[in-house]
């Protein structure tokens, strides 16, 4: 499994990659291979606004429905409209063409709550998931 | 445990929803709960797009329509014990979707066995094309699945579905006592009873009654979970969301309904 060392996690299994004030946000390698090949991508509207822990879009893969929850704060510039045919890109690639949303963030302070890699390792080592 | 009596399927669908939400944000243990339907009521799954003529059909046959928060295709919920199962963040551990079914629903399977049924995941003894036959007319009962559960070499008697939030589980399952396929038919058309899906009065023979299906979901469940099952009641907390939720919905359905039966918009 990848963790890349550039991106933060959230305890609830999203990756943020920051660029500015502009965050892209999709789910990890873990998220991923946890819920198996996905089948369904429902994905919000570009302008919508998110709160930090609200859910933003549902994935669905056998029978399994998930809520995503973001992991900050903000507006949703842009979203993956190529997992709408194709969510198993999801599974292919969760770190690159998987993700989901772009946020143009309200409260950048909220990073500071967020796992760098190696936390986020450590926390899934520490619930004996991996 | 909670053992609810039957109450329409808005409400069902609004406490299986509290549940999952309240069970997210805490530690706690894991909760069953055993329901029926007041009215012959179809589930849709969370992602699936009923075409317009078969909700008019559900509802000009007095049949009620609601979605569920967990994904699948369409159930006809009428002569059956509906279970769910809430699992709070880290009360089990699994490490794949699959596992989480076997796991959570390893009390109905222990249950079945108890009323004499041999039934197992279709996962555990199926490979390949065995595991998947698309949805041909969104009756989830004439589909297969990796996570129905089987009986007599390969046809369903449980279905499954899972909602997940934050963590935390919810199992959805419908165990049906008997089938009336009539009414599957004239809802889901002519193929959709296709002889791949039976209930408990196919298996046994007889039908058994709502009260021996209960006593065995609960020792079931006992034996699953290793420790005694309390049954108890929704808290404050889950019945006002409960209620918070099933007023939002009630007003998309009223309109879907109306529409549906009127032609109004």
């Amino acid at each position: 499994m990848r963790f890349p060392e550039e991106l933060l996690y959230s305890p609830t299994h999203e990756w943020v990659k920051v660029e500015g004030n502009m965050v892209t946000i999709g789910i990890t390698d873990f998220a991923q291979r946890e819920m198996g090949e996905l089948t369904y991508v429902e994905l919000p509207d570009v302008g919508e606004y998110v709160d930090a822990g609200q859910p933003f879009c549902v994935i669905e893969s056998i029978k399994a429905s998930e809520e995503i929850c973001s992991p900050v704060s903000g507006t949703v510039v842009k979203v993956n409209e190529s997992l709408l045919d194709n969510p198993e890109i999801v599974n292919k690639d969760p770190y690159g063409d998987g993700w989901l949303i772009v946020l143009e963030m309200s409260s950048p302070d909220e990073l500071k709550g967020l796992l760098s890699a190696q936390a986020y390792v450590e926390m899934l080592k520490k619930e004996g998931r991996i | 445990m909670l053992i609810d009596e039957p109450c329409d399927g808005l409400w069902n669908m609004a406490v299986d929803e509290a549940l999952l939400r309240v069970a997210s944000g805490k530690r706690c243990g894991i909760t069953v709960r055993l329901y029926r339907w007041k009215h012959r009521t179809v589930s849709l799954g969370y992602f699936s797009v009923p075409d317009e003529m078969f909700v008019e059909r559900c509802f000009k046959t007095g049949v009620d329509v609601v979605r569920r928060i967990s994904g699948g295709g369409a159930v006809l919920h009428d002569d059956e014990v509906t279970y769910s199962i809430i699992v709070p963040r880290d009360a089990i551990k699994v490490s794949s979707v699959l596992d989480a079914y076997k796991q959570l629903a390893d009390g109905v399977i222990r249950a079945l066995h108890r009323l004499g049924v041999d039934a197992h995941f279709r996962f555990e003894r199926a490979c390949g094309d065995e595991l998947r036959r698309p949805m041909a007319n969104q009756f989830c009962y004439s589909a297969c699945s990796p996570v129905d559960i089987v009986v007599m070499g390969s046809l369903k008697l449980v279905g499954n579905a899972q909602a997940r939030f934050k963590g935390s589980i919810l199992q959805h399952g419908s165990l049906p006592l008997s089938w009336d396929r009539k009414t599957i038919e004239s809802l889901f058309g002519d193929t959709a009873s296709n002889g791949c899906f039976v209930s408990l009065e196919d298996v046994l023979t007889v039908r058994p009654s709502y009260e021996e299906v209960i006593e065995s979901l609960q020792a079931g469940f006992e034996e699953a979970l290793m420790q005694p099952v309390c049954v108890g009641k929704l808290s404050d907390e889950e019945r006002e969301l409960a209620s918070k939720i099933a007023m939002r919905k009630s007003a998309v359905w009223r309109q879907a309904k109306a529409s549906a039966i009127d032609g109004s918009d």
